[in-house]
């Protein structure tokens, strides 16, 4: 991952989408957060937004995780999906993204 | 969702910087002031509504400034959430935004940053209020 590496995460709870958001962060990733595939989808066609990996719970509400991943393929095929469906799975795949991520600017907070 | 979560999020302690809770319905305005005030060294907790913010402050989510549109969708829109704030944490300054500066003449509760804005004004008008607040803590 380049040093501007975005992630998009998709997640209607905000507790949890800010928590993952606050972590990927760390990890020194840029970070945008939709609340719904609709807000995905927005931020997915803005071409500033520059994301490169969608991390999204399958059961997003107003369209699924499913949904959305088929609209990414179709629209914005350069983009890696990541679906998750427990907060268990996301906090492990987030984990996955971070090891795999740019240099943190900061020192990670215990 | 999941809302079966019992996810709370981290303590203040953990983080220096002042940490600014954004409502606004529009995605793009919404992450554009969300990454502006990160980049003026903030912390920023995105919502998309009052429910959703309310739902975090009730969940002890603790933060240092609301910088809140007014018309939203949902339960209730910014001046209500600004309202129920004042009752509950009267200790959290906000700001509310609209492009309708009526609102500034008729409520009096908030600091009001008329729309439209420009990101730096903006980020101003936060650090501004939150140095105010400071100043006022005894």
């Amino acid at each position: 991952m380049d040093d501007d590496a975005c992630v998009l995460i998709v997640e209607a709870d905000v507790l949890v989408r800010s928590a993952l958001a606050n972590y990927l962060r760390d990890c020194g990733y840029r970070v945008l957060e939709a609340a719904d595939g609709s807000e995905a989808r927005e931020i997915l066609l803005e071409p500033a937004a520059a994301v490169d990996v969608v991390l999204a719970n399958v059961k997003a509400p107003k369209d699924s995780g499913f949904l959305l991943a088929v609209w990414v393929r179709a629209n914005c095929p350069h983009v890696e999906v990541e679906l998750v469906g427990s907060v268990e799975t996301a906090t492990h795949k987030a984990s996955e993204i971070c090891a795999d991520g740019p240099e943190p600017s900061t020192p990670l907070r215990s | 969702m999941w809302s079966e979560l019992n996810m709370v999020p981290q303590s203040r302690t953990q983080v220096d910087e002042p940490r600014v809770l954004v409502i606004e319905d529009e995605v793009l305005i919404r992450i554009a002031i969300a990454e502006h005030l990160r980049a003026a060294g903030l912390s920023v907790i995105e919502t998309v509504n009052a429910d959703e913010a309310w739902s975090y402050l009730k969940s002890g989510g603790q933060v240092d400034l609301i910088f809140s549109d007014i018309a939203m969708p949902g339960t209730m829109d910014g001046l209500a959430l600004a309202k129920r704030v004042k009752e509950k944490f009267p200790e959290i300054p906000i700001v509310l935004t609209s492009g309708n500066a009526q609102y500034a003449l008729d409520n009096l509760i908030a600091r009001f940053l008329p729309k439209p804005y420009s990101f730096d004004d903006a980020v101003k008008f936060v650090l501004a209020t939150l140095e105010l607040d400071q100043f006022n803590t005894p």
